[in-house]
């Protein structure tokens, strides 16, 4: 399979331990900090990075995630939660529908906006500019044992084999006259006739496969060396130290904050 | 022929069945969500392969493949606060596991007993979970049937748990059974790896 080589910019050069442990700091912020404002900050910056390093086109499906999340949350929340004062008048009525948007359900819909949207904007950029093979290995070097890396990495390799499997098992059940766009009940139909074939060749590759695993002495005792060289920088180490700092600092914050 | 040599049950051998278990039963997950959505089903169908490998190798290994997935799927679509309902696929794992282990995950009759208790099960930690994460409200089809309970004067907890309740009932039932229906037509000596007795006995 042809494989793109990305230009390496500054994100893809980093360790991915390091992205792991910046990720983790950026969830504790946003969520422990809980500030609209720190928030809005960190989806901003992820938009230009993202920007940056040229993920606009694949970025548009998470986009649609999000702005069908924010219109769901914000318009179901602020008509018809509980939490709302109906005495109150509302903060402003949609024309045509008569539909009243209270302020009560605004704000807390903005609360659990505010934590998910930077987070997945953020995520997205660090896990996107990020190998899944030099996680898995960065992971063993970082001392997981080889057992759960390679079961790491074997996912990311599994998923595409089977997604073909899957594309080809529909084509032929469509010839061989499986109605897979009808209606309901039809589409319903549709799907253990796919769905069958599917597992049922992969749990028949199973056996091959721990032969072959067998073979090339998975389960041998002797240290198993990486044919992959990853180097750590010294931005690597200001930024996995500064992630484990906000990360620590942001709990802080919120236990002090809930004492007073 | 010598692949018949080969024993799954035992020691060192299972470690490896499991290698390959694991990731399979969370490719599994992810196909079923992508035929689901190509079907454009109104759901997920995303917890058969935590079935049918909890059915195989017991619920533990089932719930790691389960939690697995969520994390993965998580990572994949940027939504780590997704990964909570992981929860979820521990509970089916475990259902389906312990009833495969007493050996109760053969007639149709247990089928439909593991598909209502995977169905409440999930009801009751999915709406805490999708409270404490989204607020109730998580952008998907279920949003629109919490509103209309909403509307009725539920409050936020009691209408994300009963608008779960049906598209549950039929997602996990459809998961369950389709690893029902997977596992009656395995090969016998793939059946054996649930971890239970038999296996133990051997080792």
């Amino acid at each position: 399979m042809i494989q793109e080589r990305y230009k390496p910019t500054f994100l893809r050069k980093l360790y991915p331990n390091t992205k792991l442990w910046m990720s983790l700091g950026i969830s504790c912020a946003v969520i422990f900090f809980n500030n609209i404002w720190f928030s809005l900050a960190v989806m901003i910056l992820s938009l230009i990075m993202i920007a940056y390093e040229k993920y606009i086109l694949e970025f548009k499906v998470v986009s649609i995630s999000i702005i069908i999340m924010a219109v769901m949350m914000f318009a179901i929340n602020g008509t018809l939660n509980p939490v709302n004062n109906y005495t109150n008048d509302p903060v402003f009525i949609l024309p045509l529908l008569n539909w009243k948007f209270y302020k009560e359900g605004l704000e807390y819909a903005l609360t659990y906006f505010g934590r998910i949207a930077p987070l997945m904007c953020a995520l997205f950029l660090l896990f996107r500019t990020m190998n899944m093979t030099d996680l898995g290995i960065g992971m063993y070097e970082g001392g997981i044992p080889y057992n759960i890396s390679f079961m790491f990495i074997s996912t990311f390799q599994t998923i595409p084999i089977l997604g073909k499997d899957m594309n080809q098992i529909m084509d032929a059940q469509r010839a061989r006259g499986l109605d897979t766009e009808g209606n309901l009940i039809k589409r319903f139909k549709a799907f253990l006739p796919v769905m069958v074939p599917v597992v049922a060749n992969s749990i028949m590759r199973v056996r091959n496969q721990a032969v072959a695993l067998e073979t090339k002495g998975f389960n041998s005792s002797a240290k198993k060396t990486v044919y992959r060289d990853l180097p750590k920088t010294k931005a690597d180490h200001i930024l996995k130290w500064s992630s484990i700092l906000l990360s620590i600092g942001s709990i802080v914050y919120r236990i002090i904050q809930s004492f007073f | 022929m010598g692949m018949k040599t080969i024993d799954s049950s035992k020691g060192k051998m299972r470690n490896t069945y499991m290698a390959i278990l694991i990731p399979l039963g969370i490719a599994i997950n992810f196909v079923g969500g992508t035929i689901a959505s190509k079907l454009s089903l109104p759901l997920f169908l995303d917890s058969i392969g935590t079935a049918i490998v909890a059915a195989i190798m017991g619920p533990f290994v089932g719930a790691v493949s389960g939690v697995g997935f969520n994390i993965i799927s998580s990572i994949v679509n940027g939504n780590i606060l997704g990964s909570l309902f992981g929860i979820c696929n521990i509970a089916t794992a475990f259902i389906v596991g312990f009833m495969a282990r007493a050996d109760k995950f053969r007639t149709i009759v247990h089928a439909i007993i593991a598909t209502v208790a995977v169905a409440v099960a999930n009801a009751l930690l999915g709406a805490p979970i999708a409270v404490v994460v989204y607020g109730g409200i998580q952008g998907s089809g279920v949003d629109l049937l919490v509103a209309g309970l909403l509307s009725f004067g539920n409050d936020i907890l009691s209408a994300a748990f009963l608008a779960r309740l049906p598209i549950n009932l039929a997602d996990k039932g459809i998961a369950c059974f389709a690893a029902w229906l997977i596992l009656k037509r395995l090969p016998e000596n793939m059946r054996n790896l649930t971890g239970g007795k038999r296996a133990n006995a051997d080792a």
